[in-house]
């Protein structure tokens, strides 16, 4: 009895677990790293060579270059 | 770190179809397979019609994936959100959490021009959508990544081929910060744009017609 | 907190799909607002607009009186004055919020691009969807799946399997011809392939992946899905060929009433109700879960097996959730069906193998149909 009192205790947890708690869709991290799944990150390759900020400084660059009010020779 | 988005002026959307047919070229996607497309509101009435370029949108709370039973997306460091084509079973339950209709199918969305499907028993392909020109999971740049989800723009330090080449800068890409700061900045010269906080229903049109901020311009200045 | 989540996620789909429904039909709800309106003001041109007291329009503009809201205006409580002013019905200057507002009804505009739906900018139920699917359903499921079998394992500590009284004659009769045992096994056999991979597909994601990563079961899963897909079809022609054969023994008796009463005692073998071929908890089966229940399952699967009749997704995401929950109910119910025809009554099972039971079981289980049998 004391069996499947316990049985039922687990299942119990292990169904509202399922049930509850649909994880989260955010960007995983641990320790202040990347911990999805795994991707070789952008800055990784022939381009940037893994200097993350040379990519960012360039990805930053060209977003700024969208706006014509301020590329340069824009109007 | 910069968050990647997609922001799309309906103001300035010329319903062109460029950022569509660029982005098929880019990644030479299959027949019948719209990782974008451009959809008109009010098609035809007179200062009424707006047009809008959609794709995925990268959404931080991803319904996609939420209801993948395979769990095969995930969400790059950058917040593009990115799938694995070696774990998609196809069944289509992105398609139908998806509220832009990003998620795209080869084999029952390959129609026919007039739009029917060519195959009777309706089985899925692996799911095919926007990747923000960030590729997939195999080595960037590699044949492999580009064979299955188009080319890695992100890691040659460009942006999404759609948003670069848009002829009137409606559709943006990139770090959503300097987005905004675009967004804004156009707002405030167009004059025009704060009805989103209400003030067209609050104060109406503006008494005086003066050259500084002139609402209802349909151009904007570029001063 | 759950229930209430549960309540509040069934309202909400309930509100949308009521609301998907009215517009999906309709051409973009803002040009039949537009002529209405314009009609309106032509005729009521003596009526004094600007005396109106705000959020009152619609004590005229309530289609009787006056012109109110179209067939395919988006379903909405807000007064008329919070998109619509009398100088301009359609489009304030300046003012694009009553546009992308309606956008979110889901609404088929205009596209250049092929496909289902493509003119449909936003469709917000998917959202609606995956609160069900992901919640309700995979909860409420996983509860049942796991305490109907406790339930079982405890009633059958408690009782133990409904024996003989009598000795066994050795004198066999027939129950099942040869057709009717080939349609049972195929209707039994597709479905627990069903059942099978569609518990895989529901419940794989949270339980599986952790165990054997996400490469494996997304191998198991392609395979569930096919499998799924394909015994879908053979499981409906069964259930189709199982109602024709064995409805004529399944109809319902005055004395199933007598029994349903007594249902107890007979399951515990403490009181005798005679029946016929099948008995009132056969019967129930019969009705609520074959037929009912099959075609529930088979319906809503068949919309979901072939995507290729241009369905909207606002159909896919009903037929998914009537699937899911018909499904689990079925596959709950099956348990119990399962339980009673193998462990849980002596002879049961060879019955349905062999087609033949001993005239002691045949008297005992269903004493008219033996009677008849016998006569």
């Amino acid at each position: 009895m004391k069996f499947v009192i316990s049985a039922v205790v687990v299942a119990f947890v292990v169904v509202f677990q399922i049930g509850c708690s649909e994880p989260s869709q955010g960007v995983e991290y641990q320790d202040g790293r990347y911990a999805g799944k795994p991707d070789t990150p952008n800055w990784e390759g022939a381009a940037f060579d893994g200097n993350r900020e040379n990519w960012e400084r360039e990805i930053k660059r060209r977003t700024r270059l969208q706006s014509e009010y301020t590329r340069p020779g824009g109007a | 770190m910069a968050r990647m988005k997609f922001l799309c002026d309906a103001e300035r959307c010329i319903e062109c179809n460029a950022c569509v047919t660029a982005c098929k070229n880019e990644h030479e996607v299959p027949w019948g397979i719209n990782r974008r497309r451009v959809v008109t509101i009010n098609d035809g009435q007179v200062g009424a019609e707006k047009s809008m370029s959609v794709a995925c949108m990268h959404c931080s709370d991803a319904p996609c994936m939420a209801v993948c039973p395979v769990d095969c997306f995930y969400k790059t460091e950058d917040g593009v959100v990115l799938h694995d084509k070696d774990l998609c079973i196809g069944c289509g339950y992105c398609f139908y959490a998806c509220p832009f209709g990003a998620p795209q199918f080869p084999a029952s969305n390959a129609s026919t021009p007039d739009g029917r499907a060519t195959d009777w028993f309706g089985a899925r392909g692996k799911m095919d959508k926007c990747t923000f020109c960030a590729g997939g999971p195999e080595e960037n740049g590699s044949e492999a990544e580009f064979s299955k989800y188009g080319r890695n723009r992100l890691s040659e330090g460009k942006l999404p081929l759609c948003a670069e080449m848009c002829s009137t800068k409606a559709l943006l890409g990139g770090d959503g910060d300097i987005l905004a700061d675009i967004y804004r900045e156009r707002v405030t010269v167009r004059g025009k744009g704060s009805e989103v906080w209400g003030w067209g229903t609050a104060y109406g049109k503006p008494e005086q017609q003066s050259d500084a901020g002139s609402a209802g311009k349909q151009t904007e200045r570029s001063s | 907190m759950v229930s209430r989540a549960l309540f509040l996620s069934v309202w909400l789909a309930l509100c949308s799909v009521a609301g998907g429904a009215s517009i999906n039909g309709g051409a973009f709800a803002a040009a039949a607002d537009d002529s209405a309106g314009t009609q309106a003001l032509g005729q009521a041109a003596g009526f004094s607009h600007p005396e109106v007291a705000p959020g009152t329009c619609s004590t005229c503009h309530d289609g009787m009186t006056a012109t109110g809201m179209s067939a395919n205006h988006p379903a909405t409580t807000a007064s008329c004055d919070t998109c619509h002013s009398t100088a301009s019905w359609i489009e304030q200057p300046l003012n694009n919020a009553p546009v992308w507002r309606a956008v979110r009804y889901g609404a088929e505009h205009s596209t250049q691009a092929s496909g289902r739906e493509a003119g449909v900018l936003i469709q917000s139920a998917g959202e609606t969807w995956r609160q069900i699917r992901n919640g309700p359903i995979t909860l409420y499921g996983g509860l049942v799946l796991i305490l109907v079998p406790i339930a079982i394992g405890l009633f059958y500590q408690w009782k133990g399997p409904l024996q003989l009284h009598g000795q066994p004659t050795g004198r066999l009769v027939q129950r099942f011809s040869y057709w009717e045992r080939l349609i049972h096994w195929s209707v039994a056999i597709t479905f627990v392939v069903l059942a099978v991979t569609g518990i895989l597909l529901l419940f794989g994601r949270s339980l599986l992946i952790p165990l054997i990563g996400h490469a494996a079961f997304a191998w198991f899963a392609q395979v569930a899905k096919n499998l799924h897909n394909l015994v879908g079809p053979l499981f409906i022609v069964s259930v189709a060929c199982m109602f024709v054969m064995f409805v004529r023994d399944n109809v319902w008796h005055g004395i199933d009433w007598q029994w349903l009463k007594k249902a107890p005692q007979v399951l515990s073998g403490k009181a005798h109700v005679p029946s016929g071929k099948y008995n009132a908890a056969e019967k129930g089966w019969f009705w609520g879960g074959v037929a009912f229940l099959g075609l529930v399952v088979g319906i809503s699967g068949l919309i979901l097996d072939f995507p290729n009749f241009d369905q909207t997704r606002a159909t896919m995401q009903i037929a998914n959730i009537v699937h899911g929950v018909g499904a689990l109910i079925f596959i709950a119910a099956s348990l119990g069906h399962i339980y009673m025809g193998t462990i849980g009554t002596e002879g049961a099972y060879q019955a349905m193998r062999t087609g033949y039971v001993d005239e002691t079981w045949a008297k005992e289980h269903h004493e008219i149909w033996f009677d008849e049998v016998k006569s």
